[in-house]
């Protein structure tokens, strides 16, 4: 309180001083599709359950970042305004969702048994598909699905940014209530998205499984490792000299969010855990018994200390997270969300135990998808403003304090 | 019934804006004193760096409550169900050599006493670091102190401040802006 706060100059991001990324990204992507294809002809399997990884790890950044951008209009929040046009920047790239999500779907035409078992079966060869499951699986309603979520999100993403860069022209306020409106009504919207179609392109990999709290489960991974990737792009804006509103007060927030979804994480996966353990149900605990024996043993325990015990120590401190250290967190953060959905997806490739066939098939999509998303967010940090000038929450989010 | 005053327990001076507080806060840190608070009927952003407040110490503390819970909990399970009553359920490990394969099993007891004993922490270290709960403090032998729970900020500076001299005090306090400084006596 107090200071006299004077708004800053509105700033353009200028490409050529993205270029450096730009090329990373484009070699990323380059090398990323070279290498996918290359998988795809070394097998077809390996291919679709490696670009459904890296196609869902991108998924989760995209929905997560566009959850904060509902949560941020919902709750009339003040603190993130300053950062909201980069949320919005990732977030309006579910506009690619169903780029990204085409190779899956072309397996699914071309040849479906690849991925997902049900889609092959025929009527008395499974009894579980012959009852009303199939009301639910079957190949009409999932393509259903597949139009309606990508469309939904597309639409909603994308009205939130184009509404708030109208904001950067006109400032008239009304923006500001229909950005409201839009975001409450998104977010039941993104939570029906995220769970069905974790339902439909992960969990349906083996149809017999079943889980209560898979979609709270991805949503927990999804809004943590969202929000270290908003940490990310602003600290590269600001290497550039851009988004100097961003103070360590912003930081410090984020990173209780990066603490929280850490912790909200872990208290999820463990509960879906226990749950499944105590009922010992036969078809539930065949997802924890192909993960938790052999090689994957080891990589479900990294999962759980990296993601969780290695993490909730340092973000406890308030130094940390003022400090260039919240880096080093977001990267962790993000490179175990890729080894959760790593956990999730390839042991069904590959359910001997850990091989390095997926690892790698992984690691060239994931190349290939970050890639492209990659240099969409520079297209879209190219074209407005790099925070919302004209917002009239601006002033309070300038002067934000912990 | 007459009372006697006797001990200055400090000088107090009013404000009638959070801007005029803060400001003078600022002053007061600058003056070099530390036995002093400002208050407000309201939570006023950026005080406490107006008054050189340091961060308090009261995260460290409740992290070893939390980490206490947290041993508390392990002991509690494991000494129980490993070493005096081993229990076997569904067949999971039950002696020290097997069971802490199995400790995941325990984590809601750990967890629960984590938070627990970090609440206490919290809550008890904070009632106990603000000199709580006491019944009665000198400054509101001050009457004109009431209107800090309507609109009046204050500022007030102990006598047992070692910066602290009755006259340059009041001098400074006059200084800086404030309204009606005056001495306020503790009751001996």
């Amino acid at each position: 309180m107090s200071h006299h706060i004077s708004i800053p100059k509105a700033e353009k991001f200028d490409a050529k001083k993205g270029a450096g990324l730009r090329t990373i990204f484009q070699v990323m992507l380059g090398g990323g599709v070279a290498g996918a294809v290359a998988v795809g002809f070394f097998s077809p399997s390996l291919f679709a359950h490696s670009w459904l990884f890296a196609f869902f790890f991108g998924f989760t950044i995209l929905v997560g970042a566009f959850f904060w951008n509902c949560v941020h209009h919902a709750t009339d929040a003040e603190w993130s305004v300053v950062v909201r046009r980069q949320i919005e920047n990732i977030a309006s790239l579910l506009k690619w969702g169903l780029v990204i999500f085409a190779p899956i779907a072309l397996v699914c035409i071309i040849k479906p048994g690849l991925l997902y078992q049900w889609m092959t079966l025929h009527p008395g060869e499974d009894a579980l598909l012959d009852g009303t499951k199939s009301l639910y699986l079957n190949k009409p309603f999932f393509w259903v699905r597949v139009f309606a979520f990508f469309g939904l999100l597309f639409l909603l993403s994308n009205v939130l940014r184009k509404r708030s860069m109208a904001q950067d022209a006109d400032g008239a306020a009304s923006h500001t209530f229909t950005m409201r409106k839009v975001s409450v009504a998104g977010i039941p919207a993104l939570a029906i998205c995220l769970t069905f179609g974790g339902i439909d392109w992960l969990k349906a990999l083996n149809h017999h499984w079943y889980s209560t709290m898979w979609g709270v489960y991805l949503f927990a991974g999804a809004a943590g490792s969202s929000m270290a990737v908003l940490v990310l792009a602003c600290k590269w804006l600001q290497s550039l000299g851009y988004l100097k509103v961003v103070t360590e007060e912003h930081y410090h927030l984020m990173g209780k969010f990066l603490f929280a979804f850490t912790v909200f994480w872990a208290y999820i996966g463990y509960s879906q855990y226990m749950l499944i353990t105590y009922a010992n149900i036969e078809e539930e605990t065949v997802y924890f018994r192909l993960r938790n024996t052999g090689g994957w043993n080891y990589l479900s325990h990294f999962l759980v200390f990296g993601r969780f015990f290695f993490m909730f120590v340092p973000l406890l401190f308030q130094g940390l997270k003022k400090s260039r250290g919240i880096i080093f967190c977001a990267s962790w953060i993000i490179f175990m969300q890729f080894l959760d959905m790593f956990i999730i997806i390839m042991p069904e490739y590959s359910p001997g135990g850990f091989s390095f066939a997926a690892l790698a098939g992984c690691v060239l999509t994931w190349l290939a998808v970050v890639g492209l998303l990659g240099l969409g967010f520079l297209k879209h940090v190219g074209q407005g403003y790099v925070f919302p000038v004209k917002d009239p929450r601006l002033a309070e989010s300038l002067k934000f304090t912990n | 019934m007459s009372q006697t005053y006797k001990r200055l327990f400090a000088l107090g001076a009013e404000f009638d804006s959070a801007a005029s507080v803060y400001h003078a806060a600022e002053k007061v840190r600058d003056a070099g004193y530390t036995v002093w608070d400002a208050h407000s009927p309201f939570p006023v952003h950026g005080m406490d760096k107006a008054m050189g407040m340091k961060k308090s110490w009261l995260s460290a503390f409740v992290f070893v409550c939390g980490l206490t819970g947290f041993f508390t909990g392990l002991l509690l399970v494991t000494i129980t169900s490993f070493g005096i009553y081993p229990t076997n359920v569904n067949g999971k490990p039950n002696d020290w050599a097997h069971g802490m394969l199995a400790i995941q099993f325990f984590f809601p007891v750990m967890y629960e006493l984590t938070i627990l004993f970090a609440a206490f922490g919290a809550t008890f270290g904070m009632i106990i670091r603000n000199g709580l709960p006491r019944l009665h403090h000198p400054i509101f032998n001050w009457s004109r102190f009431a209107k800090v729970s309507d609109d009046k900020f204050f500022i007030v500076i102990e006598a047992r401040d070692p910066q602290f001299s009755e006259a340059r005090t009041k001098a400074l306090l006059e200084e800086i802006g404030g309204k009606h400084v005056t001495n306020v006596y503790d009751l001996e």
